[in-house]
């Protein structure tokens, strides 16, 4: 019986102002079989920095955040809880 | 497959519609939501953890790296989240605290209601006079993963982050929508 742990991106999933939920998914496998799989997720928001993130959740990000979509949310996170 | 939902007695009150049914004891849905426009219809379900940060607006905050993991479960677009908190050091933190990390982005609930969820949150700071007096309130904005810590009570200005120091204990828990 082996059991073996893969650590892998599940879903990412780009929102209309540029955020991107990630989600990465820890499957246990026993003989190569999946018995268990859980989820933890974080967004990556377009102001935020993307060195420690997974190669395909940069390269959507390189992709998303435009200068136009970071200076959008620079704005949106400035006029934030101003109700 | 689909099924009946029945009352207690008996009469049908709606038509449940499932994509992947592989056992009858449980209501499955795909590990990709599906997400449905349409009011009735509950259309995601989802448990796991979220790693969270607290930063300030001024200094540093760190968790103890042991006690950074919070939980949430999400149904259709609400979102719970709880954690338990405790910071391993500080660096003159000012002004206002903020827990990120949040799992999914806040949804507008409508134009109005951008401010759209208070977390209940406790922070038990380790200096002289906390709790903070007057508590803290947790709150969201659409479009955002952060909660921002404000002080309730007489007092409801921002300046939370000072209250802060090692061994703070930080509980945090509550709803929010996100926005599918």
């Amino acid at each position: 019986m082996a059991l073996e742990k893969v650590t892998e991106i599940g879903s990412i999933e780009v929102l209309p102002m540029g955020q991107i939920q990630v989600r990465t998914d820890t499957v246990i496998k026993e003989d190569g079989k999946e018995i268990n799989r859980s989820y933890h997720r974080h967004v990556v928001e377009p102001n935020h920095n993307t060195a420690k993130e997974d190669q395909r959740v940069k390269e959507v990000a390189e992709a998303v955040h435009t200068k136009k979509v970071k200076d959008a949310w620079a704005e949106h996170i400035a006029n934030a809880f101003k109700a | 497959m689909s099924g009946i939902i029945a009352d207690n007695s008996g009469r049908s009150s709606g038509v449940i519609a499932t994509t992947v049914v592989s056992d009858p004891t449980y209501l499955q849905f795909p590990g990709t939501q599906v997400a449905s426009a349409d009011v009735n219809r509950l259309d995601d379900y989802e448990e796991g953890t979220f790693t969270v940060t607290i930063t300030s607006t001024g200094g540093t905050i760190t968790i103890a790296t042991a006690w950074d993991t919070a939980h949430y479960i999400k149904i259709g677009r609400l979102v719970h989240i709880q954690g338990f908190f405790s910071i391993d050091s500080v660096s003159s933190p000012t002004t206002t605290a903020y827990i990120n990390g949040l799992p999914f982005t806040v949804g507008g609930v409508s134009a109005e209601g951008s401010l759209s969820s208070s977390i209940a949150t406790y922070v038990n700071g380790t200096l002289t006079g906390s709790p903070i007096p007057g508590g803290v309130i947790g709150y969201t904005w659409s479009g955002i993963s952060y909660v921002k810590l404000v002080r309730g009570g007489a007092d409801s200005s921002n300046n939370t982050a000072s209250f802060f120091a090692a061994a703070t204990a930080v509980g945090m828990g509550g709803a929010y929508v996100c926005s599918a």
